[in-house]
């Protein structure tokens, strides 16, 4: 068996003890912290035969210890329990609000890894220049703003200042206004114009072949992708920036400057190649930044995904539910370290494990 | 092995060491803004009695009334004036901040010690569940765990925020000392010391504590960020502090419809500027210091 298999081998089995870990650390918020009762103190205002019936539901009078068993057994066969809401497996609700955090977090992705190579990469290039000053401002400043608030702002510019400029011209006008909706990718996705066959809704206006309602999809996916992207971008720029400036003292850098290739080729075929590869596990690193922002972005533009289903849980009360998000997060979480940190090793030549 | 002659870092040199901390503020652009920033809002949040013209729950104004002279940045549905309120909530923030950084620092530095010390055993396993919870998004946890603080009344979102946010800090830390002590237990003035017959704890309090706590000072700043972000997300879920306290989170959170935003855009304006600069100007302090303390970057500066 070679390094690299019984690197990969390891580290799949040891997800087995990480998950473990999580499960129960959201077992003991959720169950074991004070507050006898987590229905009752999500909600005080239940009357004692409800919180009852809750607690049988839960299983809360039985021992903590079995508890904690039937908790991670279920926890492992995605057994959430009945929302209180909606009466719905709450399985079946997570796997309906799936699509959107995907498609989300897709585009974000999708806008916001390249735009963070591009800039990290002429950031470190013309290090301590105006254009790496320039960059280091906007990654740092991208980083502070809290997301919901570059939602709010690139809603507020889009779908009414820009249009509200060409008030006079009805064309323009209604034009802006469909290209950046204001209104959510729920109402643009639950028109009943399509069957939802795989939940992810692009895909099943590609599979109706519905390419206009694609193209509404993607006009309603622009403005949350882009906030997410922005973030996304930032941490990576800033981490390629790093690289580069490290790639570029190298070497080989020197070597091939040596040679008489341009400086150009140098600078990005060379060391940009090399500053990217440690970004995939950064990516996987930064999942958590991903979800947190996805939460927040889900809930501004009312994205009617896993965040904004953990949100309306919290608002309604609903104990079951947010317990299933948790787990489902902390899941997602797990496999997605352990998938970023094979990418890295199978890209990365010089790590042998 | 060459033996380096530690810097004694003894009381004796603190001007010494207070006149390069202030030298090299002033050579960094970026790092002198930051720190500037911050002063203010440290300032605003010590004598915010003396500097807010108003109290940060008292019906002063008219109904959403326009920035003007009286109000300086305006009032809200009941009155109240927006620019004290951002006055006061700067005490808020930097308590979150502050609490958030104490907490993890206490906790990821000296488990990041005795893992990288002691090795074996103890250090796999904190290896292992610290790599496990690294990757936690904490907002998740700051939710459940301000659902279930209830009990602390307005302390809970501070206690949330300072947990979730410690969660994901503590194995950073633990990290970057766990690494750091690895070297330096090889150095030529520990092995000396150890030769000498000094105990561990010696050892470690002497020698090694020290030299490992200035690879933590480039992440306080971004884990202060991010307390700051972590209670402001809290906020915008509902979940935040409650009024009458004054907070940036939840002033946003109030004005954060598109109509509201439209209507009386100063309501989401300025404490969503406040957050901003706060987060700002600690990520520039972070981003200087990074630039100081990083390894693969300093080598090769030289400064």
């Amino acid at each position: 068996m070679g390094s690299l298999t019984r690197f990969v081998a390891t580290r799949i089995v040891l997800l087995v003890p990480m998950i473990w870990l999580l499960v129960t650390i959201v077992f003991f918020l959720l169950r074991v912290l004070p507050g006898a009762n987590p229905a009752l103190v999500m909600n005080p205002k239940l009357t004692a035969a409800q919180v009852e019936a809750i607690s049988e539901s839960l299983g809360l009078e039985q021992p903590l210890f079995d508890q904690y068993l039937d908790f991670l057994w279920d926890s492992i066969t995605f057994d959430l329990g009945v929302s209180y809401r909606t009466n719905i497996e709450i399985t079946e609700e997570l796997l309906l609000a799936f699509g959107p955090t995907l498609m989300l977090a897709t585009f974000g992705i999708l806008i916001g890894v390249p735009l963070g190579i591009f800039m990290g990469g002429v950031a470190g290039a013309n290090r301590e220049g105006y254009k790496d000053h320039a960059i280091r401002l906007f990654t740092i400043g991208i980083y502070s703003i809290p997301i919901f608030l570059v939602g709010i702002f690139l809603q507020m510019f889009f779908s009414f200042f820009i249009p509200d400029l060409f008030r006079g011209n009805d064309t323009i006008y209604y034009g802006l206004k469909e290209l950046f909706p204001p209104v959510s990718l729920m109402d643009a996705g639950n028109t009943g114009e399509f069957p939802h066959v795989t939940k992810v809704w692009l895909i099943d206006t590609i599979l109706a072949l519905r390419f206009d309602l694609t193209l509404d999809l993607l006009t309603h996916l622009m403005m949350p992708s882009l906030a997410l992207g922005m973030l996304i971008a930032g941490v990576i720029a800033r981490q390629v920036r790093t690289n580069m400036i490290f790639h570029l003292e190298q070497d080989y850098v020197h070597f091939a400057r040596s040679r008489g290739i341009p400086e150009k080729t140098v600078k990005y075929r060379y060391a940009l190649k090399n500053s990217v590869v440690p970004v995939i596990g950064l990516i996987s690193l930064q999942f958590a930044l991903l979800l947190a922002g996805a939460i927040l972005t889900e809930t501004t533009f009312n994205i009617p995904g896993l965040g904004r289903y953990l949100f309306q849980a919290l608002q309604e009360k609903d104990f079951p539910a947010v317990q299933g998000v948790m787990v489902v997060f902390v899941i997602i979480v797990s496999i997605v370290s352990v998938v970023g940190d094979v990418l890295y090793a199978l890209l990365d030549p010089r790590i042998t494990y | 092995m060459d033996l380096k002659i530690q810097e004694s870092t003894s009381l004796v040199d603190l001007k010494r060491i207070f006149q390069r901390v202030f030298s090299f503020i002033r050579e960094n652009k970026s790092l002198s803004v930051g720190v500037f920033t911050l002063g203010i809002i440290i300032i605003m949040a010590l004598f915010a009695d003396w500097i807010a013209p108003y109290g940060y729950a008292d019906r002063v104004g008219g109904r959403y009334d326009p920035p003007n002279q009286d109000y300086l940045f305006g009032t809200t549905l009941l009155g109240y004036d927006v620019f004290s309120r951002i006055i006061y909530g700067s005490q808020v923030a930097l308590i979150i901040a502050f609490s958030s950084t104490i907490l993890a620092l206490s906790l990821g530095v000296p488990l990041g010690i005795i893992s990288g010390y002691f090795g074996g055993k103890i250090d796999r396993l904190l290896t292992l569940i610290a790599d496990s919870i690294y990757s936690f998004p904490s907002l998740l946890l700051a939710i459940t765990l301000a659902i279930y603080l209830s009990v602390f009344g307005i302390l809970k979102v501070v206690a949330a925020v300072a947990v979730a946010v410690s969660v994901v800090y503590i194995p950073t830390y633990f990290r970057v000392v766990r690494g750091q002590v690895l070297q330096i237990k090889e150095e030529g003035y520990v092995r000396a010391a150890r030769s000498m017959g000094a105990g561990r704890l010696t050892i470690l309090i002497r020698y090694v504590a020290p030299n490992v706590l200035a690879s933590t000072i480039a992440i306080i700043p971004f884990n202060m960020t991010d307390a700051i972000l972590t209670n402001a997300g809290l906020a915008f879920l509902g979940l935040g502090i409650t009024p009458p306290t004054a907070d940036w989170g939840y002033d946003v959170y109030d004005a954060r419809s598109l109509v509201k935003v439209r209507a009386y855009p100063w309501l989401i304006l300025f404490p969503g500027l406040m957050i901003f600069l706060l987060s700002f100007s600690l990520s520039l302090i972070g981003d200087a210091l990074n630039d100081k303390f990083n390894p693969i970057i300093s080598q090769k500066n030289g400064k």
